[in-house]
């Protein structure tokens, strides 16, 4: 069973953002999808945790038909943007409380999953002060926070980096790898590539809303017939390419 | 063009930037304001014509001249009034709120002309309304025989820099009490305070007492030691040249002196306060408990958000102020009838009913519980009936203490609070509509939505004071009532929320 198998996904707004994207990640995988500004990975993700009605297509979770059992699906997802999904109001604890909650947690568990987590993550000495007098970083960590506590089998994390100091970035990263290693399954978009090139398994370009290049790093450096570069020299090749061959017709 | 002339860096260079921004900020770009803002000027032409023809048929009678100053001066304390609360309002929002002081203070921008230039805007801001009801009478006397009412564009400003001149140190006074965030929030409630005042301006004497001779009390003020002081705006707005000309320098004094006496104190309270956004730290008192049962848990939730929002006392203040108002003007009713006083709370819990789901369908975090596995009509649920809970304990327990009168007083503020209540509610969700799918987002209002919150509002007062009506006519066993309920609960049904 995959962990996550998308087909055909498409998605219209005044103009096309998604366009028949086809996507199959494993279990246990984490995996890097990457593209340019207005390529189409936020759409994508938002229609894969059922925040977007896909136009065309179907989205399978763990084998679960998403668009068919949206509540069944979104039991084995979790999902943290880049603007920390935190209510400024509560308290990291409240927050989770409620998370843990909406995901069913059973009380007893979460509180302890909560206590660990906050410890895990810094915030410990914090839970009690509302988030509103939070800084970027311990918000998304607040946020992270509240992803990881319903221990989700599919996490999904939009630009999870952003804004946050070398520290804190560290820390999300080994907690990551960690939840990698357990088991759980990641889809990871970055604009920042070395941070991809360090973490990910697997990696899938996407431009104007398609599917570009799909691998692993060394199949990716293949495809472009440079050996010895970076992910970012690879990446830039790739979404190169078909904008030149677009224009030869020109 | 005008952006051409005006040479970068200088007062009116700033101002113009300053304007712009206000006039975004109250849609001034939207038809729907140009129309309100035109069908007002248009609708205050003819009522000045009215008030002109009627000044020119009564001046031939000593006494209505006479009584011209205090009516002018009684107009221009309402413009006061309500130019005081806007100018609260948008002083605590343009000079607290607005966060681009880094921006301006570490440009070559001199420091001396910020404060004045946002101080002209915000007077500008609070001029506009009362400039558009009062100048069309002034034009419309100028036509019908009283030129010298044309004064009103002179001294009505100048009464606006007065007021924003105030309102400046108001908002400066609060920020260095309570803090920037609450400042806001007791400015607001200031800015209300001032329009309930408006309200009541004709309870007063009501208040005051009963049985006073007032018209004998304002003639001897009129001729009185205060009078030339209180009736100064008056003989002004009626273009008397010395007290015009007296008006305007003491406007200006007020104004120029707040902001050249207090403009480094207003700059450097702000860009303070643009910097310290943390909390304090409170240590935990107890062990948090949590709770795992979906429906107390997402009830709860909506609860803190509720209680902690910044907005709730002005919004409440604001449902509450119809309602003193409402007390007041019929206070000789509640003293023979107690029944009917208790029948108040039927429209004060639709009100704060309305109020809450308004706050708890503005979900700050729409994405998260949207991409959780709970049904949207689960969540919309929970949050009807954390909007409607509170108000409905209140008709509860005001219905328990109406047993003390009659039973048939309790049954009838019990059903007609609980109608009441779900009425409100379904106003809120029917502006904030959700859709019969799984996946949509559910709390966020659809395209065009601005209109339906003017209806809302309009139709959340109607309904409420509806079932204030049906209350008090079911009190008095009159069948009618069954007519008024029928007719409000046809209106729900024809709104057809999703419940």
């Amino acid at each position: 069973m995959t962990a996550l198998e998308v087909r055909g996904l498409a998605k219209a707004f005044s103009r096309p953002a998604v366009r028949g994207l086809d996507l199959t990640i494993a279990p246990g995988e984490f995996y890097g999808l990457l593209g340019p500004n207005g390529a189409g990975k936020t759409t994508t993700l938002r229609m894969i945790v059922g925040l977007l009605r896909p136009d065309a297509g179907s989205v399978r979770v763990f084998g679960i038909d998403a668009l068919a059992d949206p509540i069944a699906a979104k039991r084995q997802v979790a999902w943290l943007p880049d603007e920390p999904l935190i209510y400024d109001k509560l308290t990291p604890l409240e927050f989770l409380e409620f998370v843990a909650g909406l995901w069913g947690v059973p009380a007893a568990d979460a509180s302890a999953r909560a206590e660990e987590l906050l410890h895990r993550l810094d915030l410990w000495d914090h839970r009690a002060e509302r988030c509103e007098g939070f800084s970027r970083g311990m918000k998304q960590k607040a946020a992270l926070a509240g992803a990881l506590i319903h221990d989700p089998r599919l996490l999904i994390l939009d630009e999870p980096l952003t804004g946050l100091d070398a520290a804190i970035a560290r820390e999300v990263k080994d907690i990551l790898v960690e939840r990698v290693r357990a088991g759980a399954t990641i889809i990871l978009t970055t604009h920042i590539l070395d941070v991809a090139e360090r973490l990910v398994s697997r990696i899938g370009i996407i431009q104007d809303g398609r599917l570009l290049a799909e691998g692993t790093l060394a199949e990716l450096r293949g495809r472009v017939g440079r050996d010895d570069s970076t992910l970012e020299d690879v990446f830039l090749d790739l979404v190169a390419a078909p904008a030149n061959t677009e224009r030869e017709p020109a | 063009m005008i952006a051409a002339t005006l040479r970068p860096g200088t007062l009116a260079w700033l101002l113009r930037h300053e304007l712009r921004l206000a006039a975004r900020a109250i849609k001034l770009s939207s038809p729907g304001v140009w129309i309100t803002l035109l069908a007002m000027v248009i609708l205050f032409h003819v009522l000045g014509a009215f008030m002109a023809i009627g000044a020119a048929q009564g001046g031939a009678s000593r006494g209505a001249t006479d009584m011209q100053p205090a009516i002018g001066a009684m107009v221009a304390a309402l413009a006061c009034c309500f130019m005081m609360g806007t100018a609260i309002y948008r002083a605590m929002d343009t000079i607290y709120a607005r966060g681009d002081y880094d921006l301006l203070l570490s440009s070559p921008l001199s420091p001396a002309v910020i404060l004045p230039a946002r101080a002209l805007a915000v007077m500008a801001g609070t001029l506009l309304f009362p400039a558009a009801l009062i100048l069309p009478i002034a034009n419309m006397g100028a036509i019908f025989g009283h030129p010298n009412w044309l004064a009103a564009y002179v001294a009505l400003p100048a009464l606006a820099l007065a007021v924003t001149g105030v309102a400046l140190l108001v908002a400066l006074l609060l920020v260095r009490w309570v803090g920037v965030r609450r400042a806001r929030v007791v400015g607001q409630g200031i800015a209300a305070f001032t329009g309930m005042l408006m309200g009541l301006a004709g309870q007063i004497p009501r208040l005051l007492g009963p049985h006073i001779d007032w018209m004998a009390r304002a003639d001897g003020l009129r001729h009185g030691p205060l009078a030339a002081f209180v009736l100064l705006p008056g003989h002004a707005l009626l273009g008397d040249p010395l007290s015009l000309a007296v008006l305007v320098i003491a406007c200006v004094s007020i104004f120029a002196g707040v902001t050249a006496r207090w403009g480094p104190t207003f700059i450097a309270t702000a860009s303070a306060a643009a910097g310290a956004t943390t909390a304090a730290t409170k240590a935990p008192t107890k062990a948090h408990q949590f709770q795992d049962r979906l429906g107390p848990l997402l009830r709860r939730k909506e609860w803190r958000l509720m209680r902690r929002h910044p907005q709730l006392p002005l919004l409440l203040f604001q449902q509450m102020s119809g309602a003193i108002i409402l007390v007041i003007s019929m206070q000789d009713q509640w003293r023979t009838d107690p029944l009917t006083l208790a029948a108040l709370v039927v429209p004060l819990a639709a009100l704060t009913a309305g109020t809450l789901a308004k706050l708890a369908l503005a979900d700050g975090a729409a994405d998260l519980i949207n991409a959780a596995p709970v049904t949207p009509k689960r969540l919309r649920q929970a949050k009807v009936e954390a909007a409607g809970l509170p108000p409905l304990a209140a008709v509860a327990l005001v219905a328990a203490l109406a047993g003390g009168v009659s039973l048939w007083g309790t049954l009838t503020i019990l059903s007609c609070g609980i109608a009441a209540t779900f009425c409100a509610v379904v106003a809120s969700l029917w502006v904030q509509p959700v859709s019969g799918s799984e996946v949509d987002q559910v709390l966020k209002p659809r395209k065009g939505a601005g209109g339906k919150l003017v209806g809302r509002t309009l139709l959340e007062m109607m309904m409420s004071y509806g079932w204030m009506g049906t209350t008090v006519l079911m009190l008095h066993h009159n069948p009618f009532a069954l007519l008024v309920a029928g007719g409000l609960l046809g209106l729900v049904a024809i709104l057809r929320a999703p419940l």
